[in-house]
């Protein structure tokens, strides 16, 4: 890719990406000033990899994303020596590219609507905003038994409305 | 399953899905929710949950 292109392509990603970037991050790191130092590293990462980047192996959003993902993975892993795991370190993935696509999120839309208020409720609370079964038991004021029994009700019925993603 | 379902909504953090903002938006706090018929079964009286057995005398899994 011709600088000039680069430079276009960048500011074009900049534009497009980075407001994604920095709402990415901040859904993962508390502290503003390390998310800052994140954004900036995940988007030097872009910068110097686009040249290299080909479309024909994956969506620009997928590549973008999977920079922000494993910054945010590094992250996590640097600071495990002194502290406990945090939950909102992102699980890594075998197969991204199956996974993030836009059509699959938009299933996994209208196969949430069909599930029941509480199932619902439960399954965007445990893997949206990561909360654990107890706290959600705790926030609905229910046994944690119970919610635990909706959350396996919400999988089985998300699994028959759209089966292996 | 649940794997694919946390890197999903993991992938909703960045990408901001239009139609799966909607239901992540509309879902509100847990809250003043009702025990269902079958779980209210499982309460007696006294308020202590106890098994409930079905004809083979298994635990009744709605599942």
């Amino acid at each position: 890719m011709k600088t000039n292109e680069n430079d276009l392509m960048m500011e074009r990603i900049y534009k497009e990406y980075y407001p994604k970037v920095v709402g990415y991050v901040r859904s993962k790191v508390s502290s503003p000033d390390d998310g800052e130092d994140i954004c900036s590293n995940i988007m030097m990462k872009v910068m110097k990899g686009l040249p290299g980047f080909d479309p024909a192996k994956a969506s620009l959003a997928t590549w973008i994303f999977a920079i922000a993902r494993n910054a945010v993975i590094d992250y996590y892993r640097q600071r495990k020596a002194y502290e406990e795991l945090d939950e909102n370190i992102p699980c890594a993935s075998d197969d991204f590219e199956t996974i993030f696509k836009e059509d699959a999120l938009e299933e996994l839309a209208h196969a949430l609507r069909k599930l029941s208020e509480q199932e619902r409720t439960v399954i965007v609370l445990h893997y949206y905003r990561n909360m654990t079964l107890k706290d959600i038991a705790s926030s609905a004021n229910m046994s944690y038994s119970n919610i635990k029994k909706i959350h396996a009700r919400g999988l089985l019925h998300l699994k028959s409305e759209i089966g292996q993603f | 399953m649940e794997k694919r379902l946390r890197e999903l909504f993991d992938y909703q953090h960045f990408a901001k899905n239009k139609l799966l903002d909607d239901v992540i938006k509309e879902t509100g706090e847990p809250g003043g929710w009702v025990l269902s018929d079958d779980d209210m079964a499982m309460v007696n009286a006294a308020g202590e949950p106890e098994a409930h057995r079905s004809k083979k005398g298994l635990i009744d899994e709605d599942e």
